[in-house]
């Protein structure tokens, strides 16, 4: 071994220890990183949940209709009547991406490996490009857009730059205040319209089921076979609507978790120099218990 | 200190009218909701009672009330006008009124009546006017005062 090697070890052996130390330091921000991230694909299916369940009722409803009957037909026209929903939820699903980027971002610059939900850190969407194309929506003004695009942006620059510059304090400072307003528009998006459209879609199934069940009714024997197919309907009714109240479950356990992970946000930011982890992690780990519960629910379903 | 000038004065008339963005957005949640839940409870009825008379204009309703609720749901609702926050409260307060009595109406009459006046009331609030919101509401008190006498 030459003298220039043995000389180099010690230093190579300061630099690795500094990195570790950085990597642990940095261990609550890519804990916050990936969870923010578990937030943003719990929160996907809602987008895309708005639309499909206003068609699910208009379904529901056009069974309950006088005139002929054609499925095929009914959910052309429960689709088209459900268009701006669909609009709206993809305008929502942005906010969500715009999340997971700047989450995934995090993530990535804080140099340690998350350690919950790393499998669902997730390189950046391009929410920022859509973002700048929709509309406002009643949840999704101008204000909350901009926030949006502010984050999804600050992603992009976040890993653009992550060679050259490491985190800091104020990296997280300056996307506070968006990070809030993004996340106060999705648990509006959910708590509001979302849960809006879910109980109106229950309303109606829970009727029919109703409905279904007075006419399974056979007063004798001989009736049973005519009653044979309200008797099987209801079946699918009931399974229509124990995912919609799980869905509904869903939501209100994100509005808790959106607000525990605003909170770790802000803990990241005031401990920044001293942090140890801990406390972060209990803020998390909240969430994930109860997103954990909500899944083995509809696991058991 | 020197003495407001009127520009000051109607800056800040101007700045107690405007409702907050979020205001507006709770108001109009609640409004949709109003008029999802009117349709389901006019859906239900209607099949319950498929002889009745009035199935048919229950239906034309029904639709309307559900595309209110779609629109209400989908775009982007900004009051405008000088009594754009008296509108959202009387929106809120409307709307928690028809909500908490719909259900318990007996007469179909009156059922369709509420049903109608909600109608206008989300139609007014989706073309952004405050005073028509602000008549509107009147006509929603007014059904359901009928039902309750």
């Amino acid at each position: 071994m030459s003298t220039r090697s043995r000389a180099a070890r010690p230093l190579a052996a300061i630099a690795l220890a500094l990195l570790g130390g950085c990597a642990a330091q940095m261990q609550p921000v890519a804990d916050f990183g990936a969870a923010s991230s578990h937030l943003a694909t719990v929160y996907k299916p809602f987008t895309s949940g708005l639309a499909a369940s206003c068609e699910q009722r208009e379904r529901y409803m056009a069974l309950g209709n006088p005139g002929p009957f054609d499925d095929a037909a009914t959910d052309r026209a429960a689709s088209a009547k459900c268009q701006a929903l669909r609009e709206a939820g993809a305008t929502a699903a942005l906010f969500g991406q715009a999340l997971a980027d700047y989450a995934g971002a995090l993530a990535k610059l804080s140099g340690a490996r998350p350690t919950v939900f790393d499998g669902e850190i997730k390189g950046l969407s391009g929410a920022a490009k859509g973002l700048a194309t929709r509309d406002g929506t009643p949840i999704f003004d101008s204000g909350k857009l901009g926030a949006a695009t502010r984050i999804a942006r600050a992603a992009a620059a976040l890993l653009t730059e992550a060679k050259i510059e490491t985190l800091k304090r104020s990296t997280l400072e300056d996307n506070q205040e968006a990070l809030r307003s993004v996340v106060e528009a999705m648990k509006s998006y959910a708590g509001k319209v979302y849960a809006g459209q879910l109980t109106d879609t229950r309303e109606v199934m829970r009727g029919e089921l109703g409905r279904l069940v007075t006419a399974s009714n056979a007063p004798t024997q001989a009736d049973v076979e005519a009653r044979l197919p309200w008797r099987w309907a209801q079946t699918a009714a009931r399974a229509d609507i124990a995912a919609n109240e799980l869905e509904a479950r869903r939501v209100r356990a994100f509005d808790k978790s959106a607000d525990a992970l605003l909170a770790a946000h802000a803990d990241l930011i005031a401990n920044f120099d001293k942090i140890d982890g801990a406390r972060r992690l209990e803020l998390v780990a909240a969430f994930v218990a109860q997103v954990q519960a909500i899944n083995d629910d509809a696991a058991a379903l | 200190m020197t003495a407001p000038t009127a520009s000051d004065l109607a800056a800040a008339a101007l700045a107690t009218a405007a409702p907050s963005d979020a205001d507006t957005a709770d108001a109009i949640a609640q409004l949709a909701d109003v008029a999802g839940h009117a349709s389901t409870v006019l859906f239900n009825w209607r099949r319950d009672n498929p002889a009745a008379a009035d199935v048919d204009r229950a239906l034309n309703l029904e639709m309307t009330l559900d595309q209110r609720a779609i629109d209400l749901r989908g775009k982007a609702v900004k009051l405008l006008g000088a009594q754009a926050a008296d509108a959202i409260a009387q929106i809120q307060d409307a709307a928690q009124k028809v909500d908490t009595f719909l259900g318990t109406v007996k007469k179909t009459g009156d059922r369709l009546a509420i049903a109608s006046a909600v109608v206008g009331l989300a139609g007014a609030a989706l073309v952004g006017d405050a005073g028509g919101v602000l008549q509107a509401v009147v006509s929603v008190h007014g059904a359901l005062k009928d039902a309750r006498a």
